[in-house]
């Protein structure tokens, strides 16, 4: 495929329009947010204004030189006389790539990481992520408002646990089952996201609940009821001894930003 | 692009050869293999275009900065300039280039674009080396986001002082092996210097003018680095999809494997370094503190994207020099943290 400066530079342009406007989209929708995390969200913002600046500069420098050319040679013809050299041609074939972005994120229907994703990076019920970072102030929440990661975090730093038990956990998560679970437990997961979703981490706290094989795998639910501690692999691990557990919407920012 | 330059060596357009050699693949793998990993492929497929678009979307943005700082330097420095700034001499001019990402705050993606262009302008081999290899680690963004994740400890400091290290020994081996002409690409045709849009009747650029230039530029580059952005995050998102990540967990144990594990993984991941501290903390009692160590060196030298992007800037042997360089000597780093600061 063969393009002359002039189309080429056009399609690039329109290229970086079209990219611009997917990732005002995403922004727009919220859905940026099963991507990256939030904290990185700015940076999103900044690429997608720099694209339209690109873009729209290319575009309108194509037009300002148009005119230019066609005041300079009002009556160009192919003869002999003329001496300038006609634009180069160029191949199409790299700018197809980043076609790539645009066609993935504009047809395959958006969906944040779930269970399939989670059976493949397996589910940790005590990670050793992001040990050592949990602030003071994420020790003070109060046990309902404590999400999978606090949850966690506690257990992986906190030496005296003893303390947590009996406290009533409120957490929300999708269903995961592993195997190795007995058909009246399940995990209520949650994916930690750092960066990107190319980092996401899949977070589980154990829950037990008589009904819990009849829930699909992958569906959203709130749980509620006191944690219990068991030892797990010499480590103690939170299981929360579900009163409730109710099918819930999944949370319009699906992972946990650590 | 690149038939401008050498005429017809190849017959066939690269892409058809690439389609061609699928329909071969598919059709003489036995059926049922074929059959269960497209059913695999298509089951996973909502995951693969999340995980692809999570790394372009965040790798993007980069990549544009750099594009943006390489227009500016096209445009708004001189060749004189740069002679002025960095000196001929090897020991210093290298040392003097690795410390330039101070300045110029890019990362891996950023940083390829802007070297290359510097090159054009003059700027020695070594001292070119050693700012791609440790640029994307010695600048003020990273340097305070290793901060941040790890606090200012000897894990910043080792991580800071062995990123220059290992960049300015590259730059030194490559500076005293070869001339630039034989390591460096031909500039691609398509990128020209200035818009010859109208060249005999321009006047001196105006300022407008000049930071038009310099989108222009930019928008260029970004296309032309962009394409190994979209590849290489595809490569890495099929290894992180199709494998099963504890793979990797599992083998990493010992000191000298785990060490390895985290480098190979810091490729596969291909995560920005301005954000990779955060990403290792995640992996702090999983992996040792040297392969720790060793991942956050070694994955802003090499990764998946940024190596496709040295492919189209230097030749294959150079390229080859570029990681095997880092790798050994991120490696040794990694595995004498193990033995000699187990506590890091």
């Amino acid at each position: 495929m063969k393009l002359t400066f002039t189309a080429y530079r056009r399609l690039q342009a329109i290229l970086a329009l079209a990219l611009a406007f997917y990732l005002f989209n995403i922004i727009s929708s919220g859905k940026l947010l099963w991507y990256i995390n939030a904290r990185f969200a700015w940076l999103t913002l900044l690429g997608m204004f720099g694209l339209f600046a690109l873009g729209a500069n290319m575009l309108d420098t194509l037009r300002r030189s148009r005119a230019q050319n066609a005041q300079a040679a009002p009556d160009h013809h192919h003869d002999l006389e003329h001496d300038h050299t006609h634009p180069p041609q160029a191949s199409a074939w790299p700018l197809i790539y980043l076609l790539i972005p645009l066609l993935i994120g504009f047809l395959i229907p958006a969906q944040p990481l779930g269970a399939s994703a989670a059976s493949n990076r397996g589910v940790a019920v005590s990670g050793a992520l992001a040990a050592g970072a949990i602030s003071p102030a994420q020790l003070q929440t109060g046990p309902d408002q404590r999400t999978v990661l606090d949850w966690i975090r506690i257990f992986n730093t906190q030496t005296d646990l003893e303390q947590y038990a009996g406290q009533t956990a409120n957490i929300i998560g999708f269903v995961y089952r592993d195997p190795r679970l007995p058909a009246n437990q399940f995990l209520a997961s949650r994916f930690a996201v750092t960066c990107c979703v190319a980092d996401a981490f899949a977070l589980g706290m154990l829950v037990e609940w008589p009904a819990g094989a009849s829930l699909g795998v992958d569906e959203w639910v709130q749980v509620k009821g006191p944690v219990k501690i068991i030892e797990q692999n010499g480590r103690k691990v939170p299981v929360i001894q579900a009163e409730s557990v109710r099918q819930v919407e999944a949370p319009s920012q699906p992972y946990l930003f650590p | 692009m690149d038939k401008m330059q050498n005429p017809p060596a190849r017959r066939i357009p690269r892409p058809w050869l690439i389609l061609l050699a699928l329909i071969i693949i598919l059709f003489t793998t036995p059926q049922d293999i074929t059959l269960s990993l497209m059913s695999r492929i298509f089951e996973r497929l909502p995951d693969f275009a999340t995980i692809f678009l999570g790394i372009f979307i965040e790798a993007a943005p980069f990549l544009l900065f750099g594009t943006l700082g390489s227009g500016l330097v096209e445009i708004f420095f001189s060749q004189d300039l740069l002679a002025r700034l960095i000196p001929k001499n090897n020991l210093s001019g290298t040392i003097i280039g690795g410390l330039m990402g101070l300045v110029f705050p890019v990362c891996e993606c950023g940083v390829v674009p802007l070297t290359r262009r510097m090159f054009r302008k003059g700027l020695p081999l070594g001292a070119g080396i050693a700012f791609l290899l440790a640029a994307p680690v010695l600048n003020p963004i990273v340097l305070l986001s290793t901060a941040s994740a790890f606090g200012p400890g000897l894990m910043l400091a080792l991580r800071a002082a062995l990123s220059l290290i290992i960049a300015i020994s590259t730059g030194l081996i490559f500076s005293s092996s070869s001339p630039a002409t034989e390591i460096l690409k031909p500039a691609p045709a398509f990128a020209p210097p200035q818009l010859h849009f109208n060249p005999p009747a321009t006047p001196a650029p105006g300022l407008a003018e000049r930071w038009r230039s310099v989108l222009a530029i930019a928008l260029d580059e970004f296309f032309e680095m962009g394409r190994y952005l979209v590849i290489g995050a595809l490569l890495a998102t099929a290894m992180q999809t199709f494998l099963p990540q504890n793979l990797l967990v599992s083998i990493g144990k010992g000191p000298i494997l785990s060490v390895i594990a985290m480098m190979l993984l810091a490729v596969l991941l291909s995560i920005c370094s301005t954000v990779d501290a955060f990403v290792a903390l995640g992996f702090i009692g999983i992996f040792s503190p040297g392969a720790i160590l060793a991942f956050l060196v070694f994955g802003p030298m090499v990764d998946i994207k940024s190596a496709l992007m040295y492919a189209r800037v230097f030749n294959p042997r150079a390229l080859l020099y570029l990681i095997l360089f880092p790798f050994l000597l991120s490696l040794l780093a990694g595995i004498l943290v193990n033995y000699y600061l187990p506590g890091l």
